[in-house]
């Protein structure tokens, strides 16, 4: 998945990830096979999406049925619950054990295989970041009482939907009670339009992580232009259009099938602050911790802005992987946002601030956002190495 | 049909938003709204919620809160949220 990195950097997490490609073309697949193939001829919509996850995880397939599974059970037993504050009490409660569960699985690598059936891998646990997000909104969304426990065919039809099965986020509560596939879709020329955008992002974010490697051959002592390419330029880029483009093509794809997905990347950088950027970025998860986390205060009567944002973003961090670099970075974006809130409480209350509202003004506030983010990716590999090398 | 005491209740909306937001110059016609309000985003979002809860004596449960993105939806919500915050 394009986002479930665990190397160094961001720069590593843009490259070519082979995943992303298998993902792109199941979708393709089940997309064309939904839309074109009428609904008397071809197997139940649920078969179609369960047979593209057993393709899309092969051999780790047993692992995230057996982690589905055990998660359907317990919205079952959540669901029985009539009453309102217990079946929020025992969701909140599963939504810890959950989060215990995804974090000592990637601490201790439970997806491990225990062993092998003849030459196939045997896998007992999946919990992929993906997955992860899902089960919380649904876990949410039945303890809340938003919506009821689904049925045995639409949860696995949802919780393997190939559109989504490694990002972006549909929200059980945003299925479609019936599924309407939309094959005149095939013949718009906006939808290809769409289509082709998408298409030429992932392939732009896929050159961007290829250029850095270009500058060592002309330039081999060219180290801090080398540097700053992958800093400022390579790195966010390459990471913001692949993502925005697999994701954008996840979207399109989904449509002709009957599912519609939220726009997940609405231009990100270029914005004059990082609480607009966040508001822009991978929209579908962002908006997930926001509403779960950000809005919450813990059963008590205030609410501590600070806290919720640290919490939030090294909680962000650790959902992107269980190491240091993920847990600095979300710790990092969580201290520039407790930055900005200050400043932005010293502004409102300043009656006179110099270049305030002018054009200067607004574009050192979006170069300043960009930087900061470019930086959040960069230092904590560099605060890393450092500390392996004083080590 | 919006009844007298409905008009009423979101009236009082209305000011508890403005309070909270400290939004100067708005009028009973200018609509409230999370995203196109100045100073009601994601940050300013909880200072509405709180004064919501003040202005009405009620505990908004952690669920409701995103919902919650102009007058009728608060009013909607309000409506099923007994004082104690509990599930209706």
């Amino acid at each position: 998945m394009l986002l479930n990195s665990t190397g160094a950097s961001v720069q590593l997490a843009s490259s070519i990830d082979p995943h992303v490609l298998l993902g792109l073309a199941i979708a393709v697949a089940v997309s064309i096979f939904i839309s074109v193939v009428p609904q008397t001829q071809r197997p139940n919509i649920t078969i179609v999406a369960l047979l593209a996850a057993i393709a899309y995880y092969r051999w780790a397939f047993l692992g995230f049925a057996v982690v589905a599974g055990i998660a359907y059970l317990a919205l079952r037993y959540l669901s029985g619950h009539t009453d309102g504050a217990k079946r929020w009490n025992w969701a909140c409660g599963a939504l810890v054990l959950l989060t215990a569960v995804f974090g000592a699985g990637r601490i201790w690598h439970w997806d491990a295989p225990v062993g092998s059936a003849g030459p196939i891998p045997l896998v007992l646990y999946g919990l992929d970041m993906w997955l992860m997000l899902r089960l919380v909104t649904l876990f949410w969304e039945v303890g809340s009482g938003t919506v009821a426990a689904p049925s045995l065919t639409q949860y696995v039809l949802w919780v393997c939907l190939p559109f989504t099965i490694g990002g972006p986020l549909l929200r059980f509560s945003e299925m479609p009670e019936t599924v309407r596939p939309d094959r005149s879709l095939w013949r718009s020329r906006g939808w290809w339009a769409q289509i082709a955008r998408s298409s030429a992002l992932l392939t732009a974010g896929f050159a961007a992580t290829l250029f850095p490697l270009a500058i060592p051959a002309h330039w081999p002592h060219a180290h801090v232009i080398k540097s700053a390419v992958l800093t400022f330029f390579a790195g966010p880029f390459g990471f913001y259009f692949s993502t925005a483009g697999y994701f954008g093509l996840m979207e399109q794809l989904a449509r002709p099938s009957g599912f519609g997905l939220q726009p997940s990347f609405c231009h990100p950088f270029g914005r004059e602050n990082i609480s607009v950027f966040w508001m822009n970025w991978n929209r579908t998860a962002t908006f997930v911790f926001r509403d779960y986390l950000f809005y919450n205060r813990w059963g008590r009567q205030n609410y501590n802005v600070y806290f919720n944002i640290l919490l939030l973003f090294t909680l962000v961090g650790f959902w992107h992987a269980a190491n240091a670099y993920w847990v600095l970075w979300g710790i990092l974006n969580g201290l520039l946002f407790c930055t900005f809130l200050l400043w932005r409480r010293y502004t409102a209350a300043a009656k006179h601030l110099p270049l305030r509202g002018t054009p200067i003004a607004k574009t050192a506030a979006r170069a300043l956002t960009y930087l900061s983010v470019c930086m959040c990716w960069y230092l904590p590999s560099k605060v890393l190495q450092q500390l392996a090398i004083a080590i | 049909m919006t009844t007298k005491t409905e008009a009423g209740i979101e009236q009082r909306i209305r000011e508890a938003i403005i309070r909270a937001l400290r939004v100067p110059g708005v009028d009973s016609s200018t609509p409230l709204q999370m995203g196109s309000t100045p100073g009601w985003d994601s940050m300013g979002h909880m200072s509405v919620v709180m004064e919501i809860e003040k202005e009405f004596g009620v505990r908004l449960p952690p669920y409701r809160l995103p919902e919650l993105v102009d007058i009728p939806s608060i009013a909607k919500t309000l409506e099923t949220t007994s004082p104690q915050g509990r599930f209706n």
